[in-house]
């Protein structure tokens, strides 16, 4: 099931009464966009919480579309930690075990499925891994994507495709 | 073998439950609550409640002058202050596995953005940002690899926690009791970054001295600070050393 992306107008000046008004109207779907990419529910949490508190600190001044907005933030800072904790693997190479999910009764084919998303997603160019997610998990249009992350469609396209690509070759390295 | 769309399909499947994203909320709530009540400007509440409250204040304001000399701490910007605006920075990692010492990591960086790690006694990994160049040594095979830095220093590197702290903006909790480390009292900050649980000892004047982090079950983490120590200039060298083979980069 893909997030419900709800439709609002353009916003053009943010305060804090703003910002606790947008959390409670699009924080459950912040949170569940983090814990896609990470499954789990601690560190999907802290995503939630820091996309909040950034934007009480630095309010963005002109967004279109706040669903977009916060599913692109949501998702680069849910792919930063991915990457952080595939840094610390590697600057830990005796550290073998996986992070804790949240689904251990998930079937065995997902949870392939999840451990080499989350790997490939980690090693991509960060911003293609956003485009790709935002594109393939949450359903956004390229339009959107765009407005949100502030580049053309055809940049977001491009940044999906390459994406794919990547994420193809390591599918076939790996025998996925 | 599944096709990439079979892959994705199987990744977006998975469900969170409905408590979860409550329980989340919740929290999520609280923090902004705490947070906006900080922000507050003090005059407003002052006007607000009236002369009690004015009263009541000024009595806190003299037992506060009271009690501050007697127990100066910093304020957590002070030490954020100082992982922001050094010129050189010096620091070792223990590793510790389920309580068990594994290995050190050795890390000296510049405020320009070299960086040298060594981890353990086996790789050493040199980013020379003038340079931009990465230097990676094994040192069993004395195998070299140089690569181009591809990307900024901060974006995917060792120094990932530090950008993390200079940007907290969440709530760092002071533990009750001050320590003494290589002999200096030392106050201690719990905070959360990125899903990670450390807590950093710094001076009175917000000088970071030690910092111990918990980035997974079992693993433990403990820094060494020494900030604005001499470096040497040649340690952030990106030169294939004397008898070392160049090898391919293939990460």
């Amino acid at each position: 099931m893909r997030i419900p992306i709800l439709e609002a107008a353009a916003v053009n000046t943010t305060d804090s009464d703003d910002i606790a008004a947008l959390a409670r109207t699009y924080g459950p779907n912040v949170f569940r966009a983090a814990w896609r990419i990470l499954g789990s529910r601690a560190a999907a949490e802290d995503a939630q919480q820091q996309l909040f508190l950034k934007l009480i600190e630095s309010p963005p001044q002109r967004v279109d579309s706040w669903p977009a907005y916060l599913t692109a933030a949501a998702t680069r800072l849910a792919i930063d930690h991915l990457r952080r904790q595939r840094h610390w693997r590697l600057l830990a190479p005796l550290w073998k075990s996986e992070p804790a999910e949240d689904s251990p009764d998930e079937d065995a084919e997902r949870q392939q499925a999840s451990r080499f998303m989350r790997a490939a997603l980690a090693r991509i160019n960060p911003r293609d891994a956003s485009c790709f997610v935002m594109r393939h998990l949450h359903g956004l249009a390229p339009a959107a994507i765009g407005t949100a992350l502030g580049i053309s469609e055809n940049h977001v396209s491009v940044s999906v495709h390459r994406a794919r690509k990547a994420l193809e070759a390591m599918q076939a390295k790996e025998q996925i | 073998m599944n096709t990439l769309d079979q892959i994705v399909e199987s990744f977006a499947a998975s469900e969170i439950d409905d408590e979860s994203v409550r329980a989340a909320q919740r929290k999520l709530e609280d923090v902004i609550a705490r947070r906006m009540a900080e922000k507050q400007p003090r005059v407003k509440s002052v006007r607000k409640a009236g002369w009690l409250a004015a009263a009541a204040s000024a009595v806190v304001a003299v037992l506060g002058l009271l009690w501050l000399p007697l127990n100066p701490t910093p304020a957590f910007a002070a030490v954020q202050e100082h992982f922001r605006d050094f010129q050189t920075m010096r620091f070792v990692i223990d590793q510790r596995m389920a309580g068990q010492p594994t290995f050190q990591t050795r890390v000296q960086a510049t405020r320009s953005g070299n960086l040298r790690t060594e981890v353990g006694d086996d790789v050493s990994v040199i980013v020379n940002s003038a340079e931009q160049r990465v230097l990676t040594l094994i040192h069993p095979s004395r195998m070299a690899i140089v690569s181009p830095l591809a990307h900024a220093v901060e974006e995917d590197d060792a120094m990932k926690w530090l950008k993390d702290i200079r940007e907290f903006q969440g709530v760092a909790t002071r533990l009750p009791k001050p320590r003494v480390i290589d002999g200096q009292e030392a106050f201690g900050w719990q905070l959360k970054t990125a899903g990670i649980d450390m807590v950093l000892w710094a001076t009175v004047e917000g000088l970071p001295l030690q910092m111990t982090m918990n980035p997974a079950a079992q693993l433990q983490l403990d820094f060494h600070f020494e900030f604005d120590v001499p470096l040497a200039p040649e340690s952030f060298s990106t030169e294939v050393p004397a008898g070392y083979q160049v090898g391919t980069d293939e990460d």
